[in-house]
């Protein structure tokens, strides 16, 4: 048997005595896209950032492909193949499109500039980014700003992809596009994929798997199905727009 | 070494060193506020001396009863060079916040120096050579009216934030600019009426500080750098903090000036800097950030 | 900027260029002339060496006269006191600067002392080394420290002893050194990774980059850079005061003609030399033709002050801009 590429396991996290993040336990198999939910303020990105090793965990642990990346930091948890995005876009402005992808690509190839180049283009082509790949990147809209960070992440090469709220703000069709860019990455390369996102239609395109959160604990999990039909995830949902 | 000696430093040091807080004040108010770290803040407070100077030399007027009208007329100064100049560097990267302020100072001092020329300028009131006696302490007497003159102007100022409108007003900018805009506040003016209010401080500070030292324009870059370190020392954008700092930087060049030498004193106040940047961050009174 | 198809073409034809105007310079130029473009080469490297870690890694320090002082005073006193080879001295210098640079680097960023913060730390630990040497009677104390000029009649390069036009060749290797290893380090690996700290060190930090050792690296190539040009300084001068040579204006001077000429950028820190030179000097015969003295000073500031409000990204960039060199030199 081998090790989940993600097991959270207990995680736990506080800010001066709020519970942000409680006991979630999840696992994400190898291969699979797996959807992190929840309404606002639930703890997903928190949870994130937490997996991602921008913050330390107050309890609880983070299994990489079973070896423990708990508290390792984001550069570590990043060199041992985990990429992410933010939810608040930071592209560096001041580079181009192009050379923001390098910067994530120049980890391999022995840094060699030429060919992290080379890998960016492939990797912005991908994301339909090709044609501003010499435009600043403080020029770029929102949705494309979104992109961008997508194709950062993935230019570090990742077996674990982190998307934190990609298809926010972009228009249905682009939503689409970006489900299917994801769909193809995953079936090609077999990259894993562990989403947070508020688009139930991409969420429901998209996983094979999906994890609730609520007041940050997990109160479900299951198929894309199996998760909307839940009782509680109804309540919490149904329930916040009662108020 | 005998104790009177060591008392009598420590409270000359204590005395300065509030004097000091006062003018740290003036920079602490502005980066509270605007986030602009005022580099021309020696500068302006050297135009303060001379002023106050002019005041006394001219028309016999004491420091102290000039200070209302010097610090007016530094208010007018921090008031129109926020409105028309340094608001257009608010939210631009540190470095240009740094030159452009940098370049007022050098105008300001070369100005000075081609006015007043550079050799060092004092006064010499029928106060300067007072002095109380407090059982073993003796105390000069402009030192002791320019502690309490600095004491007043830093309770006014505390009082003006806490229980006027438009001190609430710019504590409201300072937290929350966009709320504060929403709500409808003209910030602009606000940012202007504390650049006032800043500049207004040092020049209050100025005129104390010339009954205790002499005035010439190269003064400016080392009370700029003094600023920084008390205002660093007790918690950027904390009165109290100021003031604290003040009073421990004073401390120190008056401890280190008369036990070890005098020329080391500022390597004193440096090495406490250091080590505050490096232990509290945030300073002895500032919060987290 | 970096990437483009002309970048090497057209940056080392303008450098090239421009270097054969310069050796060619001394022929033609007089003594006061020399002065002069010696000034502006020495601040067109000391603005490089700063460029590295400000412009490039965005770490700002004020305090970069520490690393001046320091290197000019260990090449001077080894000198003075041993006869040591300034170019030997200057390695010694560098060495010094490098464990200056480390322990402040590694206290402010392990602290995670930053921004304007960070550059009054920078000029804490400068005026603390100040007053120090101010003390040290090794090095001369205040009384200052000085190199014995001796008339020699032919240039001697190993113990930097001879004529204005030798330091002139000097310093203008130093700044086309300076120029190649800057333009290297950008186009490397190294180069990218520090402008993406520079620009946003969480998203850095999320890509893999160990932000703080690149930092370190950052702030010690910038310290050994400026050290030698302190060394240079210590020869050029034959003497040395802590007064001046570790000061805040020198820190001062040292970032204008970057910030001027324009950040993170090449030609920034040489073109800025140029013009904050020419200007001064301008403003200096101009204010003896007026009759007024201060005059300089005051319109040098009022200078400084439009190109901030009138060209707030420097010169370089704009004049880059103009001549049509855009996606060309850096």
């Amino acid at each position: 048997m081998t090790a989940p590429m993600l097991s959270v396991d207990n995680l736990g996290k506080s800010f001066r005595g709020l519970r942000a993040v409680n006991a979630v336990t999840f696992q994400v198999a190898r291969g699979d896209i797996v959807a992190l939910i929840g309404p606002n303020g639930a703890g997903k990105t928190t949870t994130f950032n937490l997996i991602a090793g921008a913050l330390p965990p107050s309890d609880g642990r983070v299994l990489l492909d079973g070896h423990d990346v708990t508290g390792m930091g984001q550069a570590a948890i990043c060199r041992q193949g985990v990429g992410r995005t933010f939810q608040i876009v930071k592209p560096f402005a001041g580079l181009t499109v192009e050379e923001n992808v390098m910067v994530g690509a120049l980890r391999h190839d022995g840094g060699h500039v030429e060919k992290a180049r080379a890998a960016s283009r492939k990797i912005l082509d991908l994301l339909e980014l090709g044609d501003k790949a010499t435009h600043p990147a403080q020029s770029l809209t929102l949705p494309d700003r979104k992109r961008l960070e997508v194709a950062r992440a993935l230019a570090t090469r990742p077996k674990l992809l982190l998307l934190d709220e990609v298809m926010a703000g972009l228009r249905p069709v682009e939503c689409d596009r970006m489900v299917a860019i994801l769909q193809g990455l995953n079936k090609e390369s077999g990259l894993t994929i562990l989403l947070i996102e508020h688009v139930m239609r991409a969420v429901m395109a998209l996983s094979d798997h999906v994890v609730v959160l609520h007041h940050g604990e997990k109160i479900a999990e299951g198929t894309p199905a199996e998760v909307t039909s839940h009782p509680k995830v109804l309540e919490c949902y149904l329930g916040e727009e009662h108020v | 070494m005998d104790a009177s000696f060591f008392m009598n430093v420590t409270s000359a040091g204590l005395l300065t060193g509030l004097v000091y807080g006062l003018m740290a004040l003036g920079l602490s108010v502005i980066f509270g506020v605007m986030r602009v770290v005022n580099f021309a803040h020696g500068d302006m407070m050297v135009v303060a001396m001379y002023a106050a100077f002019l005041m006394f030399t001219k028309l016999g007027v004491e420091p102290v009863m000039a200070l209302p009208v010097v610090a007016g007329g530094l208010f007018v100064l921090g008031y129109l060079l926020q409105r028309f100049l340094i608001n257009r560097f608010l939210g631009v990267t540190e470095h240009i916040q740094f030159l452009l302020l940098l370049s007022i100072a050098i105008i300001i001092t070369n100005a000075m120096l081609m006015v007043f020329g550079p050799d060092a300028r004092n006064i010499q009131l029928e106060a300067s050579f007072e002095s109380y006696s407090v059982g073993p302490l003796i105390l000069d007497k402009v030192r002791v009216i320019a502690a309490f003159t600095a004491g007043g102007v830093a309770a006014l100022l505390w009082a003006f934030f806490r229980y006027t409108t438009t001190g609430t007003a710019i504590r409201a900018c300072a937290d929350n600019p966009i709320g504060a805009r929403v709500v409808g506040l003209n910030v602009e003016q606000l940012y202007a009426i504390t650049f006032g209010i800043g500049t207004a401080c040092v020049g209050a500070a100025g005129c104390l500080l010339l009954l205790l030292v002499d005035v010439h324009p190269h003064l400016s870059s080392d009370y700029t750098l003094l600023g920084f370190i008390i205002v660093i020392l007790g918690g950027l954008g904390s009165l109290g903090g100021a003031l604290l700092g003040g009073i421990l930087v004073g401390l120190s060049e008056a401890l280190s000036g008369a036990l070890i030498a005098p020329s080391l004193k500022s390597m004193f106040s440096f090495g406490l800097l250091i080590l505050v940047l490096l232990l509290r961050p945030q300073g002895i009174l500032g919060k987290k950030p | 900027m970096i990437g483009s198809l002309n970048f090497s073409d057209q940056s080392t034809r303008l450098l090239l260029g421009l270097l054969i105007l310069l050796m060619l310079a001394p022929l033609m130029a007089g003594d006061y002339m020399l002065s002069i473009m010696i000034t502006v080469l020495l601040q067109a490297y000391l603005g490089m060496s700063w460029n590295v870690m400000m412009g490039f890694a965005g770490q700002f320090s004020l305090g970069h006269a520490l690393y001046v002082g320091l290197g000019a005073y260990a090449s001077g006193a080894l000198f003075v006191h041993f006869g040591t080879p300034p170019w030997l001295g200057a390695v010694a210098g560098m060495g010094v600067s490098v464990a200056f640079a480390s322990m402040i680097g590694a206290l402010g960023f392990r602290f995670k002392v930053m921004g304007v913060y960070f550059a009054l730390l920078t000029i804490a630990f400068a005026e603390f080394t100040r007053v120090l040497f101010d003390h040290w009677g090794w090095v001369g104390a205040s009384s200052g420290l000085f190199l014995p000029v001796s008339n020699r009649s032919h240039d001697d390069i190993w113990l930097l002893r001879g004529s204005a036009s030798m330091f002139y060749y000097v310093i203008l290797a130093m700044v086309a050194g300076g120029f190649l290893f800057s333009r290297a380090l950008l186009r490397r690996r190294i180069g990218f990774y520090w402008q993406a700290i520079r620009e946003n060190e969480d998203a850095a930090d999320a890509l893999g980059i160990d932000v703080f050792r690149l930092k370190m690296i950052a702030v010690i190539i910038s310290a050994a850079m400026t050290s030698l040009g302190g060394m240079f300084i210590a020869f050029f001068n034959n003497n040395l005061y802590p007064e001046s040579i570790f000061s805040m204006h020198r820190s001062i001077e040292l970032i204008l003609g970057t910030i001027i000429g324009g950040i993170g950028t090449l030609f920034g820190p040489i073109l800025g030399a140029v013009v904050l030179t020419a200007l001064g000097e301008g403003l200096t015969i101009l204010g003896e033709k007026i009759g007024i003295d201060g005059i300089k000073q005051i319109a040098y500031g009022a200078c400084m002050m439009a190109i901030l409000i009138l060209k707030p990204g420097g010169l370089w960039p704009w004049l880059r801009h103009r001549l049509g060199l855009d996606g060309g030199a850096k």
